[in-house]
């Protein structure tokens, strides 16, 4: 198989790799390195330049999603395709709703509903059917795509990156729920940069490198060192310690804030220079609404947030930038980029605000060096080309194009939710070196995040969120993994909680 | 970089297929009309192009249709829609009317700009409204805009109707403005004025303003994603507001001149749909200022061309409107072919 895209990069390099029935086969690479590629034209969604697809030993190439799913081909893809404004439901059965029309074309709702729901029962999921999908996390969002192939009962099911938003406890119950795929006789195809994940999961995994099979093993046969070498070509250390920088003063402080809908209550915390704060839990339990009441796009209905001595609970998005904020968020695609648009105009939005680009006119030159030196700095692979349309990079290399962006402006609070989603290992590392950097120069980094280890191996200390409220708070060196998961998951901490509605 | 050739390659190889689609259904309906196609375009060629007069008058009904167009444009950029175009341009040209019939400050500059300032600010109240509603209130702007259209020509109606009738003419009509308010005919014969070029310069600012210019840079970002564009502290509100506001002025503008330049007077059904041709135009260009002239020029031609082809044969002038919407239909089809697909 071979795709050169139209712009002349060449995704893929006639790579050839088998799957076997009734396997989890994993696929793991760089980002950039193809995967989402393959995939893509495995379900028909792009047309491969040369090469041909067995299935089941016919030939396949399809022109068209459609062709895929009638064959039993399901695909849960890297970023959301749910329509945000209808239910659960309504998105699951999309394209299939005629099954629940009646003669005068009326769809019948409660049996609509109801066959959605003993799904998720079966599964033993925590969604309602009725749910609009912009009320859900991200997190929820995901399930809600797998549930979404499920229900068309693919025997061969596709998940590219499925647990890059998940948290740790919702990944190990995603795991089960994979192998419970199997167990039903099932072939999963499935795609991750958690070399963890992948060796509790996978029976074979094949490896990709910058558009080139490199292997396909079994499991028993490597290691997880010896797959990140396969992977990178070099060895990576992947141990990390939080920085040690921490000074006296607050950068920012937040003082009881609760939000109208009243997701998040009560919630104070300091953030001191040069410390960089972790925000652990579970997806849902208040840290998008963190997120949003920190860059001032959510009301709140007590409480103030304080940055460097100061208020900006009554500023703006833009005031607060000015005052030193930045904010990575981690809807890439729906808040963080124009995907329609090119790299340059990506990079410098936000930026042109502090008059970088020149006050009226754009200074061109000014505009490209720019962006020239985050491509640079943050290694986001585009083929050299920075008038590209964003929507052309791969999911890392956006993710790392985004990052770049936000900490060119050297706040002084970085505000970063899962700022490594979807990101290889060394795109990880390079990451968590620039919020090291950043620390050193006496800026502080609020880092919400999903994934344990990131957390453990970069905060100077963790809060864990349950219910939008702030249940523990730990302190390096004493962290212990387990210990924050009972936080998390409420068996520790949200005893006293009275308001708690289950 | 083969792939971007063969690809481009392709894409003109559909605009060609396009434009055999037209020219075929075009030949289609002349002939249905009783005529040889190739005498109708024939026709049509030298009654828009054929001569310098023709040439001049081309140009000159393409004043109104370039800014009606790009006044659907620069709300479209920020992701407005405004289908007030018709309206705003109503207003605009009552509002070069009024001060053209009732004020004088000697030169004769001074009261062409005085006027033509005025004229955008009407157009720009008119679509102040439906803006606010849609950021105060989130009232859907194309309903408040189309809407607005109704009102706006009633409102004129009655203007013209009762306060300021002309009141030595048997018809509902403004006064006629003071000479020194009129854009002379540049040349004998042909109402053809500087006011093309007032327009086409406002096409060659809007260009360069979307182009280099942070605010214009703003615009397209907010129509591309507002989440993002709201996120990186671009006040998303104000600045659809602003296009929204620009677009009014535009659209006002082209009432203005068109007064100033040409009918010298607001009357009883002044415009005949200039706005909603203007909206035809903008779709068909993409929203980008130098293709609408050139649709624009495309439309205009029909039009003086379809009046020569009605001259000489039996097909009546009205089948501009028919040959329009073919094109229309056409373009709308092929448009998922040749841009709208994301990957080849
Ligand atoms: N539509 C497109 N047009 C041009 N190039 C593209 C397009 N989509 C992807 N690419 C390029 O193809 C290469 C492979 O991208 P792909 O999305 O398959 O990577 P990936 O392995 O899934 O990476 P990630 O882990 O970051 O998601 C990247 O260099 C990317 O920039
Ligand atoms: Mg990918």
């Amino acid at each position: 198989m071979s795709k050169t895209y139209p712009n002349g990069l060449e995704a893929l390099r006639e790579v050839s790799f088998e799957v076997r029935k009734g396997e989890i086969h994993a696929i793991v690479g760089e980002n950039g390195a193809g995967k989402s590629t393959l995939m893509n034209i495995l379900f028909g969604l792009i047309k491969p330049t040369s090469g041909e697809i067995l299935f089941n030993n016919n030939h396949f190439s399809p022109k068209h999603p459609s062709e895929a799913i009638d064959l039993g081909i399901g695909m849960v893809h890297q970023h959301f395709k749910l329509v945000q404004s209808i239910t659960v439901a309504e998105n699951i059965v999309l394209g299939m709703e005629n099954r629940f029309q009646s003669k005068l074309r009326r769809v019948d709702r409660e049996a609509m509903n109801e066959s959605v729901a003993s799904l998720i029962d079966r599964l033993r999921m925590s969604i309602s059917p009725d749910d609009r999908i912009d009320s859900l996390p991200i997190s929820k969002r995901q399930q809600v795509e797998i549930l979404k192939v499920l229900y068309r009962e693919a025997d061969f099911v596709i998940l590219d990156e499925p647990t890059a938003v998940l948290a740790p406890n919702e990944v190990e119950d995603f795991l089960e729920f994979v192998r419970g795929i199997r167990e039903m006789g099932k072939t999963v195809i499935f795609i991750s940069h958690r070399l963890g994940e992948v060796f509790s999961l996978a029976d074979r995994i094949t490896i990709l490198r910058r558009g080139n099979v490199i292997g396909t093993f079994d499991k028993r046969d490597v290691d997880r060192e010896s797959v990140a070498n396969m992977m990178i070509g070099t060895a990576t250390d992947l141990s990390e310690d939080p920085p040690d920088c921490l000074g006296n003063e607050s950068v920012l402080s937040v003082e009881g804030i609760s939000d109208v809908s009243g997701t998040i209550r009560d919630l104070s915390f300091q953030l001191r220079e040069g410390e960089i704060l972790g925000f652990a839990g579970v997806g849902g339990n208040g840290q998008e609404e963190l997120f949003e009441a920190l860059a001032g796009s959510l009301r709140l209905a007590s409480g103030d947030i304080r940055l460097v001595g100061s208020s900006i609970s009554s500023l703006d998005t833009l005031e607060r930038r000015r005052a030193g904020l930045a904010l990575i968020t981690d809807d890439r695609m729906g808040k963080g980029l124009a995907p329609d648009r090119s790299i340059v105009e990506n990079c410098m939005a936000g930026h042109h605000k502090f008059g970088k680009f020149g006050k009226w006119l754009i200074k061109d030159t000014d505009a490209r060096s720019f962006t020239e030196s985050i491509v640079a700095d943050y290694d986001v692979r585009c083929g050299k080309n920075i008038k590209t349309a964003v929507r052309a990079l791969s999911g890392g290399n956006m993710q790392k194009l985004l990052v770049g962006r936000e900490i060119a402006y050297e706040p002084v609070v970085l505000v970063a939710a899962q700022p490594t989603a979807g990101v290889d290992v060394a795109a990880r590392k390079l990451i968590h070196d620039s919020f090291r950097r950043l620390v050193k120069t006496g800026s502080g980094v609020i880092l919400i995040s999903g994934d344990l280890e990131e957390i453990m191996g970069l905060a100077n200390r963790i809060i864990v969120l349950y219910r939008g409220r702030a249940v523990t708070e730990m302190t390096h060196p004493h962290y212990d993994p387990t210990e924050i998961s009972y936080y998390m998951t409420g068996i520790r901490g949200a005893q006293d909680d009275r308001y708690s509605h289950s | 970089m083969i792939g971007t050739r063969t690809l481009s390659f392709r894409k003109l190889l559909l605009s060609l297929l396009l434009v055999l689609c037209i020219l075929s259904v075009w030949a289609l309906i002349i002939w249905f009309g009783g005529e040889s196609p190739f005498k109708g375009f024939r026709y049509i060629i030298e009654g828009s192009l054929g001569n310098h007069y023709q040439f001049l008058s081309t140009l000159n009904k393409m004043v109104p249709l370039i800014l009606a167009a790009a006044a659907v444009a620069v709300p479209a950029w920020t992701g407005m829609w405004n289908i007030g175009g018709e309206g705003q341009l109503l207003l605009g040209a009552f509002g070069a009317a009024l001060v053209g019939f009732s004020i004088d400050f000697g030169v004769g500059l001074v009261n062409i700009v005085v006027a033509l300032i005025v004229s955008a600010a009407f157009g720009m109240a008119w679509a102040a409204w439906p803006a606010f509603f849609k950021i105060k209130l989130r009232m859907d702007e194309v309903v408040t805009t189309l809407m607005g259209n109704y009102i706006a020509a009633q409102l004129i109606a009655y203007l013209i109707n009762n306060p300021f009738r002309d009141p030595r003419s048997p018809l509902a009509q403004t006064p006629y403005i003071k000479s020194s308010f009129v854009i002379p005919y540049l040349f004998e014969g042909s109402q053809f004025s500087a006011t093309f070029f007032v327009a086409i310069g406002m096409v060659l600012v809007l260009f360069i303003f979307r182009k280099r210019f942070i605010t214009g840079y703003e615009f397209d970002i907010t129509g591309s994603n507002p989440v993002f564009a709201g996120l990186s502290g671009i006040r998303v509100k104000k600045t659809k507001l602003l296009s929204m506001l620009i677009g009014g002025a535009l659209a006002g503008l082209a009432g203005g001149l068109l007064v100033l330049g040409m009918t010298q007077r607001v009357m009883q059904s002044f415009s005949p749909g200039y706005g909603f041709t203007g909206l035809l135009i903008c779709l068909l260009a993409f929203n980008d200022p130098l293709l609408i002239v050139g649709i624009a020029f495309l439309f205009s031609a029909l039009q003086t061309g379809s009046v020569n082809l009605q001259l000489f044969t039996s097909v009546p002038a009205e089948i501009s409107g028919v040959l329009q919407a073919v094109m229309v239909l056409f373009v709308a089809a092929f448009k998922t072919f040749i841009v709208g697909r994301r990957e080849g």
